[in-house]
């Protein structure tokens, strides 16, 4: 909108005004109260509109005419803050909620790890200086734009909806949150990683280039020395936000602190609360002290040995939890490609493609720059061939980049890939086939896995279970 | 062969050829073409019209990945600023003047454990900054970061130097060493071009001049048979 009214004031404003009245000393004011008076007008209809439509969001609350406050509700919250000086303590549930606790951690870690994979990619692939740094007459430069395009519908998606679009193709499995996380802020970090890389002289990677250097090799030496302690930074920042995401994420089934917190408040049993609250109020307090001291380390002014410390410190506990929180969620990524994840992954496709899918063309629209359309405009183009010419090339790239993966393979070929062993060919495959071997037969289930949700996903019953079904039966929230 | 930058012709027929051996200084006017023609030399930009060709393979033959590696990564470039990422260890550093002939597996490698030390000090020591391999860059003065720069280009065993100015920011010291050091590259069996505003010193020091304005080759002349007023009429304003 901005835009378009930057346009207009330019447009009225070239006409020089008439020889006469600029010797005219004062004129300026005389003419410039036309339009002024009419922007005043137009800045007190909107405030009366304004107040209006605060009217009447008023009197649709009901305010006045019934009550407005719920009185037993009070009862609830005394109790729910009365419950706060005594936190459910007994050794049982707090070892669950250090378990949990461990569950969203490493929800967070890995979810990071992925978003500074997809990040450190992209935003390389995303940069400036990549780009520029094609071969003559090559195809090296359109990796960038190929990029921008994709990363800014993934980020435009929060991770929550992610969430509820990846249990539908998943099934509760742990891979749901680390994926919703990894792949929205995996993209925010692409982008915050080209603007760093492409904030950097690119000299020492051109000269590399200039000796025959490959670029991802000159990348690594030419432009990460210099950038690696804002991208740790960074990266700690995006891991703040990935604890937070992950208790979120467990609120809506993806197991962990936030889904406990959702069973004992179902169950109206505030003393379990406030023991998960405070667990993750400790979490979200370590890491954030850890992270700013991380970032504070690496100001100006401090001595070189401590930042290197620090930095190398955290990479090296980041790694470390990394594979702790790997093993302790039981990470199988080859449930991405079990045949249940691409059959959920069809229906999908055929329930949700326009719903969804419409939803984020129109997203995709709403965030395109309007300059270019305007200038057709401008040019006299109508809306058709403002369309043909501007708008569908550009979301071309970023539809396409939705639409191919979604609908890119026949049902018919399900469970056949090339390169791959083949099932037995004529004999169809029952739905139950088709799971997954239940990961209860590989490892005997421990007492210290009883509330995984993901557990209950793998019964090795004849059906699976209803996609959506989030509730485990560990802890029975009634 | 010719080069233009849509209307504006930067370089017009320009003949020239570099042997291995000889060090040959690219002098005239600024605006003359001298960074375009390195440019054109490794392979950054390629000519409209005409061919260029290192080591007899033509630089539009180098859009194959494989190619492009095998001819650069002989080709070693002395800029007016050390291109340097002061965070690395200067053996790092150094050691990125090999990074054409290493897969990118050996190059990430080395950053955990450098390799080719050796080699590394050698070159260093050769610049009298032999025990600095272990020092971060950004820690090192001006000099000693043009120091390093240097001794990647010596590890890289280049067989083609392009020099873009590498002594016009320096004391008069340094930018003897330097063209000596280009000198000895070349007594090793590397053709040289060195772009360079200093004449004199261009004239102690190289053994052919070629004089650049306007795009065009103005004289390609041995040392000896460079006068004052070849060089004055190079240097004369242009009237545009």
């Amino acid at each position: 909108m901005g835009d378009r009214e930057g346009i207009g004031v330019t447009a009225t404003a070239s006409p020089p005004p008439p020889e006469g009245d600029r010797s005219l000393p004062g004129s300026g004011d005389g003419e410039g109260s036309g339009p002024r008076h009419a922007s005043t007008r137009a800045r007190r209809t909107l405030l009366w509109l304004a107040v209006a439509a605060l009217g009447a969001s008023v009197w649709a609350t009901g305010w006045g005419r019934e009550p407005l406050v719920n009185a037993g509700g009070w009862e609830q919250l005394q109790r729910f803050f009365a419950a706060a000086l005594h936190p459910e303590l007994d050794p049982t549930f707090l070892r669950l909620t250090l378990d949990s606790t461990f569950v969203t951690v490493g929800y967070a870690l890995l979810g990071t790890a992925l978003s500074v994979g997809i990040g450190l990619v992209g935003g390389m692939l995303a940069t400036r200086a990549w780009a520029d740094s094609a071969v003559p007459g090559g195809v090296g430069r359109i990796g960038r734009g190929i990029v921008r395009s994709i990363t800014l519908p993934l980020r435009s998606v929060h991770e929550a909806v992610w969430a509820v679009v990846l249990i539908t193709i998943l099934g509760l499995d742990p891979l749901v949150a680390i994926l919703a996380i990894g792949v929205p802020f995996g993209a925010v970090t692409a982008k915050v990683y080209a603007d760093i890389f492409d904030e950097l002289p690119r000299g020492p990677f051109l000269a590399l280039r200039a000796a025959g250097v490959g670029r991802p090799a000159a990348f690594l030496y030419g432009v990460v020395p210099a950038a690696l302690r804002s991208l740790v930074s960074y990266g700690f920042y995006r891991f703040e936000c990935s604890i937070r995401a992950a208790a979120v994420l467990g609120v809506i089934g993806a197991g962990g602190l936030g889904f406990q917190i959702r069973l004992s408040f179902q169950s109206l049993n505030y003393n379990e609360m406030w023991t998960l609250i405070a667990a993750l109020v400790i979490l979200c307090g370590i890491a954030d002290s850890w992270g700013s001291a991380l970032r504070d380390s690496q100001r100006g002014g401090r001595d070189v040995r401590v930042q290197r410390w620090m930095v190398g410190a955290s990479l090296v506990a980041m790694v470390v939890a990394l594979v702790l929180a790997w093993r302790h969620l039981d990470v199988d990524p080859s449930s991405l490609r079990s045949s249940r994840a691409r059959l959920n992954l069809e229906r999908f496709v055929a329930v949700y493609n326009f719903g969804v899918l419409g939803r984020l063309l129109a997203e995709m629209v709403e965030q395109q720059d309007d300059r270019s359309t305007e200038v057709l405009r401008a040019g006299g183009a109508s809306s058709t061939q403002r369309v043909l010419y501007d708008r569908a090339p550009r979301l071309a790239t970023p539809f396409l980049a939705y639409g191919v993966p979604l609908g890119g393979h026949h049902p018919r070929d399900r469970g056949r890939r090339p390169g791959r062993r083949r099932r037995s060919r004529g004999r169809p495959q029952p739905a139950a086939g088709r799971l997954r071997l239940p990961r209860r037969d590989r490892h005997p289930p421990g007492p210290r896995h009883h509330h995984h949700p993901r557990r209950h996903r793998r019964h090795p019953g004849p059906k699976s279970r209803p996609l959506t079904s989030l509730r485990p039966t560990a802890r029975v929230a009634e | 062969m010719s080069l233009s930058y849509g209307a504006l012709e930067v370089l017009h027929r320009v003949d020239l050829q570099v042997e291995a051996g000889e060090v040959v200084a690219l002098v005239g006017p600024s605006g003359a073409g001298k960074s375009t023609l390195l440019s054109l030399a490794n392979a950054t930009l390629l000519p409209d019209h005409g061919r260029v060709s290192v080591r007899g393979e033509d630089t539009r033959d180098l859009r194959r990945r494989k190619a492009r590696r095998r001819v650069l990564s002989e080709v070693g470039t002395v800029q007016q600023q050390p291109q340097l990422p002061g965070s690395l260890q200067v053996i790092h550093n150094v050691n990125a003047g090999r990074l054409g002939r290493w897969s990118l597996a050996k190059a990430m490698w080395s950053l955990v454990r450098p390799r080719g030390g050796d080699e590394v000090d050698a070159a260093l020591r050769q610049l009298g900054i032999g025990d600095l391999s272990r020092a971060r860059t950004e820690t090192l003065s001006g000099g000693q970061q043009q120091r390093v720069a240097l001794a990647r280009v010596l590890v890289q065993r280049p067989l083609l130097v392009l020099a873009d100015e590498p002594v016009s920011a320096v004391d008069p010291a340094w930018s003897r060493e330097v063209l000596g050091l280009l000198a000895a590259l070349a007594s090793q069996g590397a053709a040289v071009l060195v772009a360079i505003h200093d004449i004199d010193l261009a004239l102690e020091s190289v053994s052919r001049v070629v004089g650049l304005r306007a795009g065009q080759i103005q004289f390609d002349l041995g040392t000896a048979s460079v006068d004052a007023g070849r060089l004055s009429d190079l240097y004369e304003l242009i009237d545009r």
